[in-house]
């Protein structure tokens, strides 16, 4: 059941979480790291994953009389994926907090606030917390990947808090999700192991549900290493080749090319870390090759096994109204893809006879599912059909939907516990006159009682079924002949009684002036 | 006060601050400087402020001396909106959410956004906007929500708690016929609703009358709560008062603000509220075009009106047939007075020669120029001319001069209200108005045991008709209205006869009681009366009255 309050105390999250630490090499870092998250009283799990005998040693001597960390090694460098297997296997608990080992948590009670996000999310798999990148002085961003019809693949900042992928080195992830996909792929040593992790969810319908953290800080910094073993660990942290290797292996496995040209960016990160600006430059000398998305793309996104009703109402001779539907079809294809099931109710408010006759073409097409009347009548409106079997509806007024505004829809209404009961609307408007003047309307706490009167600002609203059934015993829908006005009367209705009303981030519609 | 109590204080205020900072400069800013300013405001609270705001319920309880690692939060309840409130006690600090995302937030420029509109281009191309480019357009801030000025915050502050029953928006309270029937209104609705009625007067033009308000009601001055900066912002004000109000019915008389907002956001008021609207006639209009309310308001508002009140039956079949509205959209509710004499105990109209009584509110449309022509052809009669007009225009001062200079006439000035007037020395009551719905002059006039000579116009004819007086039909023609004042004159008898007839006829329509009965027999006008009940014994011991602080508004 989503968006279910479940109660989570401080003291249950601490026993079912650890924190796992890849020690490889970085002494001082990796005390600083440890020792930033014991404050919460945690369990922290350190992996001797290759590092120098003497660091090793010292960083045992550290934690000798602390029994929440438990220092294991592994033997030599098994890799990111390698060595994190071996702390999920040798870890207990329903939730691990990975952190490299150049990374502190900075916000003094983090469980505690942690605590909070995992009751408030309890569907989401991982759950990033905000990370300054101190050497760059920049705040990393949350991101999707996004493929393209030939496979290439990129990263973009995410649209909303919510993410199909995660920074394996700074995430807490549900144990659920390595039970359900496997382990990190360990043929990749290094680098993209957490991507390769979240293809996996994808490629078996099940997109990974990231949460970004709003009010817990990490600092990752890129000191610059003294010690020649640290500038070492730099080298095969960011090497070429093995980075290639991870490429490569995603590429024969998954059919998702990732973009080749990282060598400057791998060169960077070794003079930020090592003060040496000469490595890797044989590499540097490979040309750049292309890799711009190209054509139709898709971001995965998950919003759970359900099923949501569209509503389509319909005037006129139905202009628009087949590239409405056809707008409308691709975001359904991305909402069947994410695991809905859709069923499109076109309402013939006042359609004339080549309206109908265009509907029932949509429906030959396979755009509509259903026509339905809604002007049969004094009580017309009430006849939207009904709801049952459906665990959303979605109300689409003017303007084409974007392709995925109902994936973002549902996932803002589904697991954003403040719109659970409420209304979801379209986060973005765009109006768009004749001669491509326009505006772009940004409403994240869009108030149906504010504004302008324009039925067009509420082009798109997703509300779960049972919210719904309240429109039919509402006064609007008592007085208002008109689907369209009755609907919109009883937005107003829920805004005075408090209902709450917001946007969901991510999802746009196109209205033409 | 300790320290801590004294920075919680501070905290809160400056939260306060920020979050009005936020909701109207913040956004507005390019998103280097919003950043920056976000930044510093981040870091002063986390320098002077580490333990405020720290997260809902957790922090609550630690800093009432609870450890927080071991509070243990409470099973989910059952209800639906205890969910809610013990979801949002474990939300984060909004305040500090929303300063890191305006502290992170980065620029416009999003590839989410130009995905969705690659995306959407193969459609889009078909109308020809394929090319637009999304992150060109200007970015506008959504309708978040509408903000109180603090004058309108202390309005509602001072709102009962189980909301008003009814608010009515009215342009003014000036002596005159309108205002008259707005207060008999407040008064039936006072007594039934005590401290749940608002007036609000919308105009900014001060309100004589205000001081006949019964108590149990709020008044309030809107142009001094709130002026008009535009009509669009004292809209949004007045429907974020009957937001907050929780109000049942709303009823617009004569206000061209509540006409507005009817116009401009019936649809949202009439969700929040059932709605009502006076009407009593055409506006007075130049030969070729139709002034007032009704024609130029009604058919564009008439879906969100839950009914339209008038003071006449002509009026609403007239406006039936001219625009083709439904007749139970149209409920008649004539206006009481509050004296009907007793005939029985009053003496008889004097004995002839007496004065001709004329008393009305100075404007084009009540024809002083007829009167005027009316005494010239008959020099043997006497006029009293009772009114005043505060917008005589340029046409009506000529008017006035030619009355001034006739010897049969004398103008007596301005009048407070029609019992004000010396009604003993007159035996005849002239109406020469060209355009009027039921005139309260008229009805008063009837009230009072005079004879009257009245124009066949609007729905005097109601009121009037060869059985109650003498009606005057054609065309404002001076020889019709001697003709029919030779009649009353003439014919003692009759005269009489018609007068006891007029009397009888206000008695069984135009009394107080008769008003009552009739507008709580209105569909959908009455609230609920369970919360008056509970506001009237809540408010004084039982007793019907209105905190008088409501009253200063």
């Amino acid at each position: 059941m989503p968006n279910e309050l479940r109660t989570l105390t401080v003291t249950q999250l601490r026993n079912e979480l650890t924190v796992c630490v890849l020690f490889f090499n970085k002494l001082d870092q990796t005390i600083a790291c440890v020792h930033s998250v014991l404050d919460a009283g945690v369990r922290v799990h350190v992996l001797d994953n290759g590092s120098d005998a003497e660091a090793a040693r010292a960083l045992r001597q550290e934690f000798a009389a602390n029994s929440l960390v438990k220092i294991l090694d592994a033997g030599g460098n098994r890799g990111v994926s390698g060595g994190r297997n071996l702390q999920i296997s040798d870890t207990e608990g329903s939730w691990l907090l990975f952190l490299d080992n150049d990374i502190i948590v900075s916000t003094r009670n983090w469980l505690e606030r942690l605590a909070t996000w995992v009751q408030r999310y309890p569907d989401a798999d991982v759950f990033v917390p905000r990370m300054f990148n101190k050497h760059e002085k920049s705040w990393a961003e949350l991101a999707d990947f996004v493929v393209d019809e030939t496979g290439r693949c990129a990263f973009g900042r995410a649209a909303s808090r919510f993410a199909n992928s995660f920074p394996g080195g700074a995430s807490v992830i549900n144990r659920r999700v390595f039970e359900e996909l496997g382990h990190y792929d360990e043929d990749l040593f290094v680098g993209f192991e957490d991507f390769e992790l979240a293809i996996r969810g994808w490629k078996g319908g099940r997109p990974l549900l990231v949460r970004g953290v709003d009010d817990i800080e990490l600092i990752h910094d890129h000191q610059l290493s003294e010690k020649i073993a640290d500038k070492e660990a730099a080298t095969v942290r960011y090497d070429v080749r093995r980075i290639s290797n991870s490429h490569a292996v995603i590429q024969r496995k998954h059919g998702i090319l990732l973009d080749p040209n990282f060598t400057d960016w791998l060169r960077e990160q070794v003079r930020q870390l090592t003060g040496d600006s000469s490595q890797g430059r044989d590499e540097a000398l490979t040309p750049m090759q292309h890799h711009a998305l190209s054509g139709t793309t898709f971001t995965p996104v998950h919003v759970g096994n359900s099923s949501i009703l569209v509503l389509v109402p319909a005037f006129g001779s139905g202009a628009n109204l087949w590239l409405r539907l056809r707008a409308l079809d691709t975001a359904r294809c991305r909402a069947q893809a994410a695991g809905l099931r859709v069923h499109v109710r076109v309402l013939d408010d006042s359609l004339d006879e080549t309206g109908q006759r265009l509907v029932r073409r949509a429906m030959s097409a396979g755009l509509s599912d259903e026509l339905a009347s809604t002007r049969s009548g004094a009580e017309a409106k009430l006849n939207l059909g009904s709801f049952a079997g459906f665990e959303f509806v979605c109300w689409t007024g003017a303007g084409f939907l974007s392709s995925d505004c109902l994936v973002r829809l549902v996932q803002h209404s589904r697991f954003e516990p403040a719109a659970a009961h409420g209304f979801t609307h379209v986060g973005q408007t765009v109006f768009v006159g004749p001669q491509g003047q326009g505006v772009r309307l940004e409403t994240e706490t869009p108030n149906p009682l504010a504004g302008p009167s324009d039925h067009r600002l509420f082009p798109a609203f997703v509300a779960p079924a049972s919210v719904w059934a309240g429109f039919h015993c509402s006064r609007a829908a008592t007085w208002r002949n008109k689907v369209t006005d009755a609907v919109f009367a009883w937005l107003c209705e829920t805004a005075a009684h408090q209902i709450s009303h917001t946007g969901a981030p991510g999802s746009i519609v196109f209205v033409p002036a | 006060m300790a320290l801590p109590a004294v920075k919680s204080q501070v905290f809160k205020i400056l939260v306060k601050a920020y979050l009005r900072f936020e909701a109207r400069c913040l956004g507005r800013l390019h998103d280097d400087y919003r950043r920056a300013i976000s930044r510093a405001l981040l870091g002063i609270k986390t320098r002077l402020f580490p333990s405020q705001g720290e997260g809902g319920l957790l922090a609550q309880l630690a800093q009432s001396g609870m450890k927080a690692s071991s509070f243990v939060p409470p099973q989910r309840p059952s209800q639906p909106d205890r969910i809610l409130r013990v979801e949002q006690a474990f939300m984060p600090d909004p305040t500090l959410v929303s300063l890191h995302a305006q502290a992170t937030r980065s620029g416009r420029h999003e590839p989410w956004l130009w995905l969705e509109q690659e995306n959407l281009v193969p459609i889009l191309r078909h109308l020809d906007l394929g090319a637009v480019d999304w992150h060109s357009l200007p970015v506008v801030q959504g309708t978040g929500s509408i903000t109180a000025t603090p004058n309108l915050d202390t309005v509602i502050d001072l709102l009962p708690d189980d909301g008003l029953s009814h608010v009515f928006l009215l342009p003014w309270l000036k002596p005159g016929g309108a205002d008259k029937a707005a207060l008999c209104y407040l008064d039936v609705l006072a007594a039934r609703y005590p401290g749940r009625v608002m007036a609000i007067t919308t105009e900014a033009c001060d309100s004589p009358w205000r001081s006949r308000v019964p108590r149990g009601v709020v008044v309030v001055d809107w142009a001094r709560i709130e002026p008009w900066p535009d009509t669009e912002t004292a809209l949004q004000g007045l429907l974020l008062l009957l937001q907050k109000s929780h109000v049942e019915v709303l009823h617009v008389m004569n206000s061209f603000l509540g006409w507005e907002l009817l116009r401009r956001h019936g649809l949202r008021v009439r969700a929040l509220t059932r709605v009502f609207a006076s009407l009593f006639w055409y506006g007075p209009s130049e030969p070729r075009s139709l002034r007032g309310y009704a024609p130029e308001y009604l058919p564009s508002v008439s879906d969100c009106l839950d009914g339209v009140l008038t003071d006449n039956r002509t009026f609403a079949l007239r406006l039936c047939r001219d625009y083709g509205f439904a007749q139970e959209l149209f409920h008649c509710v004539y206006h009481p007075t509050e004296r009907v004499v007793d005939l029985s105990d009053e003496a008889r109209v004097p004995e002839p020669p007496f004065p001709i009584l004329w008393a009305s509110r100075f404007a084009p449309e009540k024809r002083l120029d007829l009167l005027a022509d009316i005494a010239e052809r008959r020099p043997q009669l006497e006029f009293h001319v009772f009114g005043s007009g505060g917008d005589s225009s340029a046409t009506l001062l000529p008017v006035i001069e030619r009355l001034n200079s006739l010897s049969n006439v004398r103008m007596q000035g301005a009048f407070n209200g029609f019992e004000s007037l010396p009604l003993e020395e007159y035996g005849l009551f002239l109406y020469t108005s060209s355009s009027d719905g039921m005139p309260n002059v008229v009805v008063e006039a009837l009230a009072h045991g005079l004879p009257v000579v009245a124009p066949d116009v609007g729905g005097i004819s109601e009121l009037i008709d060869a059985g109650t007086g003498w009606l005057v039909s054609g065309d404002n023609s001076v020889d019709a209205y001697l003709a029919a004042l030779d009649g009353a004159l003439g014919d003692r008898e009759s005269s009489e006869s018609r007068r006891r007839a007029g009397v009888a006829r206000v008695r069984e329509r135009h009394t107080i009681d008769v008003f009552k009965r009739t507008l709580l027999g209105v569909p959908g006008y009455l609230a609920d009366t369970h919360k008056s009940t509970s506001t009237a014994a809540s408010s004084s011991g039982g007793e019907a009255v209105a905190p008088d602080s409501l009253r200063i508004l």
